[in-house]
Order: C-alpha cells, then sequence, then structure tokens
C-alpha cells in the first residue's frame, strides 16, 4: 500500500460512551488532496469521529496517524497546530468579535508574539499584526465575506456564518479541513455556492473530509466516501460504488 | 492615531483637571481613588472581559500587594520598591500555583473558587495579628519617593497615579489588539473553538490571570502607601464584588468600559454619603437593574446606540 | 476525654451543618429550576430570622411569628424570581451571577433600613437549660434544628416524588420545552421553586436564630457555607447538597476545636478549593461532557 499519498490514517478507533457504542472499529485512509466524505444516518457517529480526530475526546481504542505522526495521544490545541482545521455542526463563531477579528483569531499558530510583547506592542508586534490582517482578509475574499469585515459576527446571516468559520479554518494554513455539515440548513442557492467553495479548497491542495447530509452535494464533490451506520463503517469507495452497495441502500431505506 | 484616541481623551482631561483644580477634594482625592479603581477594573477586565471568566476573590491580590508593602516597610525598614517587588513576587508564586487549577473550572465552580481564595486570604489577614494587625491593620506606611522626590500631597499622588493609569489603559488597548488579546476573546466565544483553532486554552486563561493578579497586587502596594494605612476591610469580599461591579457596570470586554464602571462606582458613594443608610440598598439595586436591562454594560450600551445613530 | 470532646464538636457541627443543608438544599432546588446560582440564597435566611424576631418582640406569639417569618422569607424569593431573575432569563451565567449577588445586596440594605445595625437574639423553641449526657452538653435548640432540617429534607422529598406539582416542577428542571409542551406553567413552576427556597432558607433562619445571634448581615456567611454545600455535594444535586452540608458543618466544627476557631470559615472553603480541584463537579456531580 502507498503510504506516502496517505495524509491521515485511521486504525480500528472505537469510543463508547456510558455503555453506549459511538464508534466500533472505524478505519479508513485519507489521501492527500482529495475530499472524502463521511455519510451516515443521525447518530451513526460522524460528528463523535470527527471530536475524536481532532483530540476534544479520546478514542478507547486505536490510533490516528497524521502524516505518518500518532496524533491520538496529543491535546486538542496540538492536534490543531500541526494543520488539522475543523468547522462545527452548531456554528462556533466567536460572537463577541468582529468578523475580521475571528479570522484573525484564526492564525493563531502561524504567529509567535506573546503576552509582554502584546503588552508593549513591540515593532515586532505591529509587524504581525500588519500580516494577520493580510491572511485574513485574503480568506474572507476566499469565502466571499471581504465586504464584511468590520462588521460584528452576530450580525451575520446563518450562511454567512457558515463560511466565516471555513474562512476562520482556511486562515490558519491547514493541510486538512475537516467540515461538519457544512450545508445545513442552507438553501439551494447556497448550497450550490458552498459546494464551489468546498472544490476551491481542495484546488488550493487541501484536503476536505467532509461529513454531510445532502446526498447531492457529497456525490458530486467527493472523490470517495466512506458509509457509517450505528458506530460501524458500511463500506468506503467512490460514490458511484457507494450508491451501488446493497448494505447502504438498506441502511438508509430500511431493510425487508 | 485612532486607535488611541480615547486614551488622549482621558489622559488630557485628566491633565487639565489636575492642573486647573489642585486644591479641590473631589480632583485630587477622588480622582486618586478613582484612578486606583480604574487600574483594578482595567485588570479584572482582562481576566473577566477578555478571558471571559469569573472571579469573586480578587481583592486577596490586592490586599497581598497592599500588605506586603506595608509589612516589609514598617517591620523591616525595607526599601519600598524591593516591598513592593516582594509583593509581587509572592502575588506571582500564588497566582500560577493556583492559575491551572482553579481555571480548569468553569461558571459556577469557578466563582466558587475564586470567592473562597478571596475569603481565605481575607481571614489570613485578620487572624494573623502577629503579622498583619489584625482588625486593626497597619499604619504608618511610610512615603513613596519617586527618583527622590517624595509623594507627600494629594496632587503629586494625582498625577503619579494618572500616569500609571494611562499606562494601564495601553497595556489594555494594546493586549486587546494582538495574537494573545483575539485567543482571549476566542476563548470567551467558544473555548472548545479556540482549542481547535490550535490556541493553548489553559496556558492562555493562565497567563492573564496572573497578569491580572500582578496588576492588582501592584496597585494594592500604591494604595498602601498613598492611604499610610491598610487594613481587612479594604481587601473583603465585598470589594471583590465592587470590582467586578465596575467591570460590568461600565460592559465586559470594553477597556473603556471598565473605567467608566469605575469612575462611577467611585463618585457613588461621594454622591450618597448624605444618605449613608440608604447606600448599600441603592448599591444592590442599580447593580440588578443594569445587569436586567443592559446587561452589555452602560458604556457599551452607550457606545452601541451612538453608532448606530451615526 | 478526647473521644467526648470529639463528639462535642460533631453534634454542634451538625447543628450548624443542618443549618447549611438546608440553605445548601434551597440552591440546588432554584439551580435545578432555572439554572441559576442564587447568591441572596443567604439572605432568606437572615430575613427569615429577623421578620420572627421583631414579629415576636411586637408581641405575637412564638410559634405564629416563626409561621410569618417563614411566609415573609419565602414571598420575598417569589417577589426575587418575579422582578428580577424572569426579566433575565436568556442572560449569561456571568450576569445571572452578578443579578442574585446584586439582589443579595439590596435585601441586606432593605434590613439595614428596616432593622438597622443592632444584634438580636431569639429564644429557643424550649429550654435554654443544656441537656447534660455525662460530659456533653446538648443545647435542646441544637435537636430542634437537626431533627427539623430531617422533617423539611423529608417532606421536600416526599413532595417531589409524590406530589404532581412536586413532579411538574422537576419536570420543568430536567426539560423546559419539554415540561412547557405538555401543558406544565413552566413560569408558575419557576415561582414555586423559588417560593419554596426561601422557605426552606426561612426555616434555616428561624431555627438558627437562637443559637447564634442575628444582624442585617448574617446571612452572608450562611449563604456562602449553603453555596459551599451544594457545590461540595455537587450542583442541582439535592441529597448531595444535604450531604454535603453536614459534612461541611461537621468538618468546619472539627477544625474549629482542634485547630483553631479564627480559621473556622477558612477551613470550609479550604476544603471547597481541595475538592474542586480533584473533583472539579463536586463529591457527587456527574461529569458532563461538552457537545460540541
Amino acid at each position: 500500500m502507498n503510504n506516502m499519498g496517505h495524509i491521515l490514517r485511521v486504525k480500528e478507533i472505537s469510543k463508547s460512551f456510558g455503555g453506549v457504542k459511538a464508534l466500533l472499529y472505524i478505519s479508513f485512509d485519507v489521501n492527500e488532496g482529495e475530499i472524502f466524505s463521511i455519510i451516515g444516518p443521525n447518530g451513526a457517529g460522524k460528528t463523535t469521529l470527527f471530536n475524536i480526530l481532532t483530540g476534544v475526546f479520546r478514542p478507547d481504542a486505536g490510533a490516528i496517524l497524521f502524516k505518518g505522526k500518532e496524533i491520538n495521544k496529543l491535546s486538542t490545541h496540538k492536534i490543531a497546530s500541526l494543520g488539522v482545521q475543523r468547522t462545527f455542526q452548531n456554528l462556533q463563531v466567536f460572537m463577541n468579535m468582529s468578523v475580521v477579528e475571528n479570522v484573525m483569531a484564526g492564525c493563531h499558530i502561524r504567529t509567535s508574539s506573546n503576552m509582554l510583547s502584546a503588552c508593549l506592542r513591540l515593532p515586532r508586534v505591529r509587524k504581525e499584526e500588519h500580516s494577520v490582517r493580510q491572511w485574513a482578509m485574503d480568506a474572507l475574499k476566499i469565502v466571499g465575506l471581504k465586504d464584511y469585515a468590520d462588521k460584528d459576527a452576530s450580525s451575520l446571516s446563518y450562511g454567512m456564518l457558515k463560511r466565516l468559520e471555513i474562512a476562520r479554518s482556511l486562515s490558519a494554513n491547514p493541510e486538512i479541513l475537516l467540515l461538519d455539515e457544512p450545508a445545513a440548513g442552507l438553501n439551494d442557492t447556497e448550497t450550490l455556492s458552498m459546494r464551489s467553495l468546498i472544490e476551491e479548497i481542495a484546488s488550493m491542495g487541501i484536503t476536505v473530509v467532509l461529513v454531510e447530509h445532502n446526498m447531492e452535494l457529497v456525490m458530486e464533490c467527493s472523490h470517495r466516501v466512506m458509509v457509517l451506520n450505528y458506530g460501524e463503517s458500511l463500506t468506503i469507495g467512490s460514490p458511484q460504488e457507494v450508491q451501488k452497495d446493497p448494505q447502504v441502500i438498506s441502511a438508509y431505506l430500511g431493510s425487508e | 492615531m485612532k486607535r488611541l484616541i480615547g486614551l488622549y481623551i482621558f489622559g488630557l482631561t485628566g491633565i487639565a483637571l489636575g492642573a486647573l483644580f489642585p486644591d479641590n477634594y473631589y480632583v485630587s482625592v477622588v480622582g486618586s481613588t478613582a484612578f486606583f479603581h480604574i487600574i483594578l477594573a482595567i485588570a479584572l477586565n482582562l481576566f473577566m472581559g477578555y478571558a471571559g471568566q469569573i472571579s469573586l476573590g480578587h481583592a486577596a491580590f490586592f490586599g497581598i500587594g497592599a500588605y506586603s508593602s506595608a509589612f516589609f516597610t514598617t517591620n523591616y525598614g525595607l526599601n519600598p520598591y524591593i516591598a513592593l517587588i516582594i509583593g509581587l513576587c509572592i502575588t506571582f508564586f500564588l497566582a500560577s500555583c493556583l492559575a491551572r487549577p482553579i481555571l480548569s473550572l468553569k461558571g459556577h465552580y469557578l466563582a466558587m473558587a475564586t470567592l473562597g481564595l478571596g475569603i481565605i486570604v481575607h481571614i489570613f489577614l485578620v487572624q494573623e495579628e502577629g503579622i498583619t494587625g489584625g482588625p486593626d491593620g497597619m499604619s504608618n506606611i511610610p512615603v513613596l519617593s519617586i527618583l527622590g522626590f517624595p509623594l507627600d500631597s494629594d496632587i503629586k499622588w494625582y498625577f503619579f497615579l494618572l500616569a500609571i493609569t494611562c499606562g494601564a489603559i495601553l497595556i489594555s488597548l494594546n493586549i486587546g489588539a494582538s495574537r494573545m488579546g483575539r485567543a482571549l476573546k476566542a476563548i470567551h466565544g467558544s473555548e472548545i473553538a479556540a482549542e481547535c483553532l490550535g490556541i493553548d486554552t489553559a496556558t492562555v486563561k493562565a497567563q492573564i490571570f496572573v497578569l491580572s493578579a500582578l496588576i492588582t497586587s501592584f496597585v494594592g502596594s500604591l494604595f498602601a502607601h498613598q492611604q499610610a494605612f491598610i487594613s481587612p476591610d479594604s481587601c473583603s469580599f465585598f470589594f471583590s464584588i465592587e470590582l467586578v461591579t465596575m467591570v460590568v457596570l461600565g460592559g465586559l470586554g470594553s477597556t473603556f468600559g471598565a473605567v467608566f464602571g469605575a469612575l462611577i462606582l467611585t463618585l457613588l458613594p461621594e454622591v450618597l454619603v448624605h444618605f449613608e443608610e440608604l447606600e448599600v440598598i441603592i448599591y444592590g439595586a442599580i447593580l440588578m437593574a443594569i445587569m436586567i436591562f443592559l446587561p452589555k454594560g452602560v458604556f457599551v450600551s452607550l457606545c452601541e446606540a451612538v453608532n448606530r445613530r451615526l | 476525654m478526647i473521644g467526648e470532646e470529639l463528639i462535642q464538636f460533631l453534634i454542634s457541627g451538625l447543628t450548624i451543618g443542618s443549618i447549611y443543608a438546608l440553605v445548601g438544599l434551597g440552591f440546588s432546588l432554584i439551580y435545578n429550576a432555572s439554572d441559576v446560582v442564587n447568591f441572596a440564597q443567604g439572605e432568606f435566611v437572615m430575613i427569615g430570622a429577623m421578620s420572627a424576631i421583631f414579629l415576636h418582640a411586637w408581641g405575637l406569639p412564638y410559634f405564629l411569628a416563626i409561621v410569618f417569618a417563614v411566609i415573609i422569607s419565602m414571598l420575598v424569593g417569589m417577589a426575587l424570581e418575579k422582578l428580577a431573575i424572569e426579566r433575565a432569563r436568556n442572560a449569561t451565567v456571568v450576569t445571572t451571577i452578578i443579578i442574585t449577588i446584586g439582589a443579595s445586596i439590596f435585601l441586606r440594605g432593605a434590613a439595614l433600613l428596616i432593622w438597622g445595625k443592632e444584634i438580636y437574639g431569639f429564644p429557643p423553641i424550649s429550654g435554654e437549660d443544656p441537656i447534660k449526657l455525662g460530659n456533653i452538653t446538648i443545647l435542646p435548640q441544637s435537636l430542634y434544628v437537626i431533627s427539623g432540617t430531617f422533617l423539611f429534607v423529608f417532606l421536600l422529598r416526599f413532595f417531589f416524588q409524590k406530589t404532581i406539582i412536586g413532579k411538574a416542577i422537576l419536570a420543568c428542571s430536567y426539560n423546559k420545552k419539554a415540561a412547557y409542551l405538555m401543558g406544565i406553567e413552566v413560569k408558575r413552576m419557576l415561582l414555586l421553586a423559588y417560593g419554596i427556597s426561601a422557605l426552606l432558607g426561612g426555616i434555616a433562619g428561624v431555627l438558627i436564630a437562637p443559637i447564634t445571634y442575628m444582624t442585617y448581615g448574617s446571612g452572608v456567611m450562611l449563604g456562602l457555607k449553603g453555596f459551599c454545600a451544594s457545590i461540595l455535594g455537587g450542583m442541582g444535586n439535592s441529597m448531595g447538597a444535604v450531604i454535603g452540608g453536614l459534612l461541611l458543618g461537621a468538618v468546619e466544627s472539627l477544625g474549629a476545636g482542634l485547630i483553631s476557631s479564627g480559621y473556622k470559615d477558612a477551613i470550609s472553603f479550604f476544603i471547597i478549593l481541595i475538592v474542586l480541584f480533584f473533583r472539579p463537579t463536586g463529591l457527587f456531580g456527574k461529569r458532563g461532557l461538552e457537545r460540541v
């Protein structure tokens, strides 16, 4: 097997919450540069999987390798600083900041000024502020929120907040981006532009792992799809293969 | 520079008042008290407003600073600056040891822990009469000198404290518009999202807690010298609550909100002094009313209203 | 000898611990019903005690004075809910903490205006002479405090488990929306929860008044100790609060007797800090997972 191409390797991950098995021996590899989607009914364990990948939860068993390095024992912020970024199913935008500040906060790992130099606002800090703002504006431009930079985050619409969260993750210069239901709650036009945004992100060389309920979106933009059901991985394959898989059909439509 | 315009207005007003009315009680005496409160409120706002945490025990650090200065200058005749630094060291040691366990707590549990810390320190100050003079406190704390000039009048203190206050405002504004400031606000907004962006939330929270405590201890030391007297009453649970009130009165997270809140709460007792018995009830009523009707704080709400008009 | 001393400390510890338990129970009741930690809880104790003292001084018979005092305390609690808490329903934790701290200061200020700064005593329910068992002495009032506490804890349990209103309040505390959809008047239940909680405070006040002297400021420390009790037991865990209160009273009294009485209050808070450092959600609290 070609190890070089796998940016993320998940090996036999299990997790249970007080007797409820949320994930059971999940294994999959994500290739560098691809859009890898995870689908499955509600409660299948998709968000739990994201929480484990980002270190919010610890897996009960199994290992996660990011670029060959074991990350499942690292703290969340450590994992993030290696280049793993995510968005949230129920938005976690910083409502106490402006739009651009939100995105500037995303640049945390690309900068290094500390508390003392911030207090004194050394020339180094001023220079850093300048480039951070530039990076933030670049990210806002990608998601199409450049004109809202100085508005309060709380004044944005739901669809815009979803984009803002993506911009915030992008500004951290991730190597892999985990998107948790980016199209949930969006109307058709917004979903369409979300799809082109996801494809644009992939074209920038960022690997995308996508959790999404909108099948059209998933089938059209993914390279590969994994189907989860009750914490178990049913199948992994191209969108066409997955759509034909009888197990998947029965999981979604119910079996006789 | 637009960023610092508020600071310039504040500094110039302060200088003008001091120069025009040097003998006025409300300027030199009440003004100096106001400066103390402003710095304390700014320090607490770093922790509560920026980082979204809560402390009901900040008076403890004030007390540690004040009593270190009082104790080492009167009992050992140490130089006030050395005493002040000893106070800062004690505060640094205590705050950094407690920061991580205390700050892993959230909400009500954090409130409880900081409250407990404040009360324990207060009881220590009352009980250890051999060190602290007990409930009577310590007096005859020597005058502070700057480069050989003794601060021996109210108006000298006024200008000295004005300068320190401007420094505190500058530091607070600088932190607000920096990588660390954004990290703090991110923790306030969503701790989990902050962590997922690569922010080491535990460390950042601990750092701001220690910084806030150090500033508070520093102010305590200055206060002891200015009053030449310190007693446990100055660092009680009620004083911690007063500091919290200043911060939320102006508006959490806003440096000038803290300035505003501290000014109001300094002037209020002066106004209410004729209604001594009413002071407590009015104080409580204001606190409740503001939090119910203007939870963002008076100053911040005012600014928002003005912005909407423009 | 040492054994007798210990028992003596333990008895006075359980007495004051019962009061902490009642106050802590009030905390946990309000916390369950409205997610608010009511820092004014201690003021209910003070209001109960001071009202009883004054009603009695004005010539009301002892038990009538107690009953009216408890009712006054309950009404104050309901007024607090109606006038302050209800208006700030969507407030953050920090905001509600400050609102209730404001309420506590307000009530203390009102007490200062009405009753002044003097210190008052209140006669015990029966008999001032301590009961002697060997070298151990027990105040009859201590027995009333302890048995009274157990009685009301039991009554409250009965109320929540057997009566329809009690169950409705519990339902609100589990899930307000679902309770509302089931036809429960959530607003009314909240009001009731505050009333009961203040009632418990008032009872604690009239029970403790004969043992410790009362002033307008006596509520602060009692309230904070009750808060300690409920934190110790795990916020929102009613029986935890009762056990926490008794435990706190016992340890505090032992500490005061064996170490230093001046550090009595410090000991309680020290214990709380240690417990929180090792079990951040109290002794019997559930460990929550943050949902993302």
